[in-house]
């Protein structure tokens, strides 16, 4: 389940005004998340949640239900 | 073995009716022997040696660092493999680049003497690559860690993709290596077309525009203004059917097994920016970069925010300059691509908005200005690429744009046609390479693998037919026949 | 018929005839764009040679094909004026494809380099040599088509071994045939069209085979083909080891005719021995050119044609110093050896080099490039240059 905040951090970063975003979305299949704007969303995520990601787990994310797995196991920590 | 000469056509035909009669299992065999044969026939051993020292190191390398459950542990094993791929890349580049300064055929700049230089370590570029992304994949647990030797050694032996890629990722080549299908009719047909198509690009296209480019690049300063501009362009075309042409050959071999291995090219002149252009270039080489450089560098510099991307980007694109040859021109070719690409990411959003505010987005106008701008810059960057020195190509830079109103009037007035127009070969040879220019993106039109509308079929399969036909006498009778590929010798 | 199976292999069959025939379209494209050759009809070195109503072999005026290329008199080389230019000697020169030029480049033959060497004393060389020609049409080609261009020196290189197999079978060995003509454009009508790209493409593969297979490939084939033209022209009868005094005489005859008509209207002769590759001394190693060499001349075996070009060779010697004829005695000059021949009798560019050094020395020497005065009879001359 992605939750509203993520969504939001997303949408907010890439300027979009709404997407259906969810559990098995991908980056390319939002307008605006390409390889140079991985990084601004990535920090952006960082940057809402307060927390930080290693390199190595980011590269093994392919859609936004991991990186809410991921969110969410940072989170609890 | 060069691919459009003869004997590789021989041994091709060798190696295949062998995959054919030999039972699946062992098919693999055939190929592996078959693709280290061809790898001895440049009669270097030390080729063989480091081929066969990277595949076994890193495919144990793999396996260890799959069964290694410490993070930190897997990290280190991995940057071994890694470190082990660099060396042999290294290695045999300097060495290579020695031991061509020293052989009298050299002339300035072992790797690059007009092109037609010493070949010194011919496939390790490649298939280094195709090694660390491979380790760099197990390390991830994006794909699982080969144990069969055979099948790997194979992945990064396959004669086709030897010399110069397309770079494979282990996810895609590995299962169709272990599947070995037998190639259907239909794969011998399109294996057959995709040769054809590529030995026309390289041997007719490409090298009768060699000629003229290495007229003016090799004698630079008795040129300005007209004919440096015109070499650039020519050699960018003539770049782009080399390799091309290489690519489409490889495929084709590669097709004659049932192997698709991935296409390289996309019309990158076509390209609206020099981040498309890079996307649609080398495709299986910038996907590396992409996947393997940049991303790491842009997360973990992320924290620079917006100059974040741009320092990626410049360092990603110098360390591919010197991946083509440890000369100070390569990296000022790549250092150029990064600091195009690094000013993009720095300004898209300002451009996109003057481009909303002059009613020109989407239009196309812009579009048509942006293929022309891209173009433009490319053909900039490629002449610090094919010049020998830098100090040639500055000269070229600078001349070609000081020179040119005076050329033009020298031109107008009737004077050094020969030179300026024709760059020193016969008006014959000038109209005939004119022909190629603008006959080889009508035939890319109708060879091209997505099909027209199939109610057009019929009559687009006689002409393709009759394109093939002259394809083949073009390759077979007006080709020239014994230049190598220019992307062989990185 | 109509089952799809059968629908697609017809297909395969209309595409691979369309694929052929755009080969062919191109290969014709290529002969035109390169050659000015015609797109349909034939191409073939024929093209050159033609034979008028009363028989006599000649080039065809304006012809061209590949690198040669036929002026309107009907010379090889460039146009020339029919009148001869004032103050200029004019030396026209008289044998078959070792003078009309076979493998030599652009130019290359020796006539033209003659040409080229005697430049400086205001010399014109004209290249009368028509290929495959012999004593039958000599004399009649001469009075038709040289001597009315009023030469002052005619250059007469004999293939001494045309001369022997022209002679062997004909009842008259010097007089033209007009039917030729007739038969030669009889034999055109019933030849199939022929196809351009095999001959390219089988050139391509032979090139592309290592130099040991591409040789024995070519010597088997030597080999059949005269296994072959022994069975339909000889007809079991075994082949000549020996020329026949008769016809050295006959030839010997023939030459003093020529010697004795040339005289009377005032053109110096030169004659020249007609070298070869293959002698006794190479035979072994050089044999497959003398073979190829058979070919032409099957009813010699390969002694006959040693023997044959030996005594031929005499003979043109004798009759020179006998007749104070200026000869340049070639056959001993030029090394046998491949750098100098491109077969048994053809040269390479080195050798017809060498060729029109050694007439041009010949010719500097004696004096004989001095323009004649129409009236006055020209003096003997009578030096024997080796």
């Amino acid at each position: 389940m992605i939750s509203e905040k993520l969504k939001k951090v997303i949408l907010s970063v890439l300027e979009l005004d709404d997407w259906d975003i969810r559990d098995e979305t991908t980056a390319g299949q939002v307008p605006g998340w390409d390889s140079l704007s991985h990084a601004r969303v990535i920090s952006g995520v960082e940057d809402a949640f307060g927390i930080r990601f290693q390199t190595r787990e980011i590269v093994r994310l392919s859609t936004v239900g991991q990186l809410q797995e991921l969110i969410d196991q940072k989170a609890k920590k | 073995m060069i691919f459009a000469s003869p004997a590789f056509l021989a041994f091709a035909a060798l190696a295949f009716v062998a995959a054919l009669a030999c039972p699946a299992r062992l098919r693999w065999a055939i190929l592996l022997v078959a693709s280290y044969a061809f790898y001895a026939s440049f009669r270097k051993p030390v080729l063989l040696a480091a081929l066969a020292l990277v595949t076994s190191g890193s495919w144990a390398v793999a396996l260890a660092t799959e069964r290694e459950s410490d993070e930190r542990r897997r990290r280190l094993l991995c940057r071994l493999g890694v470190a082990l791929c660099l060396t042999a890349l290294a290695g045999l580049k300097y060495v290579g680049f020695f031991a061509g300064s020293l052989n009298p055929f050299a002339g300035s700049g072992a790797l690059r003497s007009g092109l037609t230089g010493p070949v010194a370590a011919v496939g390790v570029s490649y298939y280094t690559l195709q090694a660390i992304a491979y380790l760099l994949d197990v390390r991830d647990g994006v794909v699982p860690a080969e144990r069969h030797l055979g099948l790997y050694a194979l992945n990064l032996a396959f004669f086709p993709k030897l010399l110069q890629g397309p770079i494979e990722r282990a996810g895609k080549l590995l299962p169709q290596l272990r599947e070995s299908k037998r190639p259907a009719a239909a794969d011998l047909a399109a294996g057959a077309q995709l040769f054809l198509w590529g030995m026309f690009q390289k041997v007719v296209v490409a090298d009768r525009l060699a000629p003229f480019v290495s007229a003016v690049y090799g004698a630079p300063r008795h040129y300005q203004g007209l004919p440096l501009v015109l070499a650039t362009y020519l050699f960018g075309a003539q770049l782009y059917y080399d390799f091309a042409g290489y690519t489409d050959m490889a495929l084709g071999v590669a097709r004659f097994f049932g192997v698709r291995l991935t296409q390289n090219f996309n019309v990158p002149y076509l390209a609206t920016s020099v981040a498309d252009f890079w996307r649609r270039w080398h495709i299986s080489f910038s996907s590396f970069l992409l996947d393997y450089i940049f991303r790491p560098l842009q997360l973990a510099l992320r924290d620079l925010r917006t100059w974040g991307n741009p320092v990626a980007l410049l360092l990603t694109f110098a360390l591919s300059g010197l991946w083509h040859g440890p000369t100070w021109s390569f990296a000022l070719w790549g250092l150029i691509h990064g600091v195009y690409l690094a000013t993009g990411a720095l300004f898209s959003r300002t451009a996109g908005r003057i481009h909303k505010a002059l009613r020109l987005e989407g239009s196309r106008t812009l579009k048509a200005l942006q293929i022309a701008a891209t173009f433009n810059l490319v053909c900039l960057a490629w002449v610090f690429f094919r010049a020998a020195t830098p100090g040639d190509a500055f000269y070229i830079v600078s001349r070609a744009v000081t020179g040119l109103p005076r050329s033009l009037a020298e031109l107008a007035a009737g004077q050094h046609a020969d030179t300026m127009l024709f760059l020193g070969e016969s008006p014959a040879e000038a109209a005939f390479a004119i022909a190629l220019l603008i006959a080889a993106p009508l035939l890319r039109g109708l060879v091209a693998e997505k099909p027209r509308e199939p109610a057009a079929s019929w009559r687009s399969a006689w002409l393709r037919t009759a394109a093939y036909a002259g394809m083949l006498y073009c390759a077979v009778f007006l080709g020239s026949a014994a230049q190598s590929f220019v992307y062989q010798q990185f | 018929m109509n089952t799809p199976g059968a629908r697609r292999i017809a297909r395969w069959v209309a595409h691979a005839l369309l694929f052929g025939l755009c080969l062919e379209l191109c290969a014709r494209a290529d002969d035109a764009l390169s050659y000015h050759a015609p797109f349909f009809g034939r191409y073939s070195a024929e093209l050159l040679r033609t034979a008028d109503e009363e028989g006599i072999v000649r080039n065809q005026p304006g012809a061209r094909f590949e690198k040669w290329k036929i002026n309107s008199l009907g010379f090889r080389g460039d146009e020339v004026a029919r009148e001869k230019p004032v103050g200029k000697a004019r030396v026209m020169c008289l044998g078959q494809s070792e003078s009309f030029g076979l493998y030599e480049g652009e130019g290359g033959e020796w006539p033209a380099r003659l040409g080229r060497l005697l430049a400086p004393t205001q010399t014109e060389v004209i290249d009368a040599s028509v290929v495959g020609t012999s004593r039958k049409t000599r004399l009649a080609y001469l009075d038709k088509y040289l001597l009315p261009l009023r030469p002052d020196v005619l250059v007469l290189y004999l293939n001494p071994l045309n001369e022997a197999s022209s002679a062997l079978r004909d009842p008259n060995p010097d007089v033209p045939d007009p039917s030729l003509r007739a038969s030669l454009a009889a034999q055109d009508r019933g030849r199939l069209p022929q196809l351009r790209v095999l001959p390219k493409l089988q050139q391509r593969l032979l090139g592309a085979l290592p130099v040991q297979v591409a040789s024995s490939l070519r010597e088997w084939a030597q080999q059949r083909r005269l296994r072959r033209l022994e069975a339909s022209v000889l007809k079991g009868e075994p082949p000549l080891d020996l020329i026949s005094d008769a016809a050295v005489a006959s030839f010997e005859a023939h030459l003093r005719r020529v010697i004795a008509h040339l005289r009377a209207v005032g053109v110096q002769l030169v004659l020249v021995t007609y070298p070869t590759l293959v002698h006794e001394e190479n035979l072994d190693r050089d044999r497959f050119y003398l073979d190829a060499e058979r070919t032409w001349h099957i009813w010699f075996s390969e002694r006959g044609l040693l023997d044959a070009s030996r005594r031929m060779n005499e003979a043109q010697r004798r009759v020179a110093s006998e007749t104070r004829t200026l000869l340049v005695d070639a056959e001993a000059a030029v090394p046998r050896t491949r750098h100098y021949f491109a077969d048994d009798v053809h040269y390479t560019d080195r050798g017809a080099q060498l060729v029109a050094e050694l007439v041009a020395g010949a010719l500097l020497s004696s004096g004989a490039l001095a323009p004649a005065q129409p009236t006055s009879a020209p003096a003997a001359r009578s030096s024997e240059e080796p």
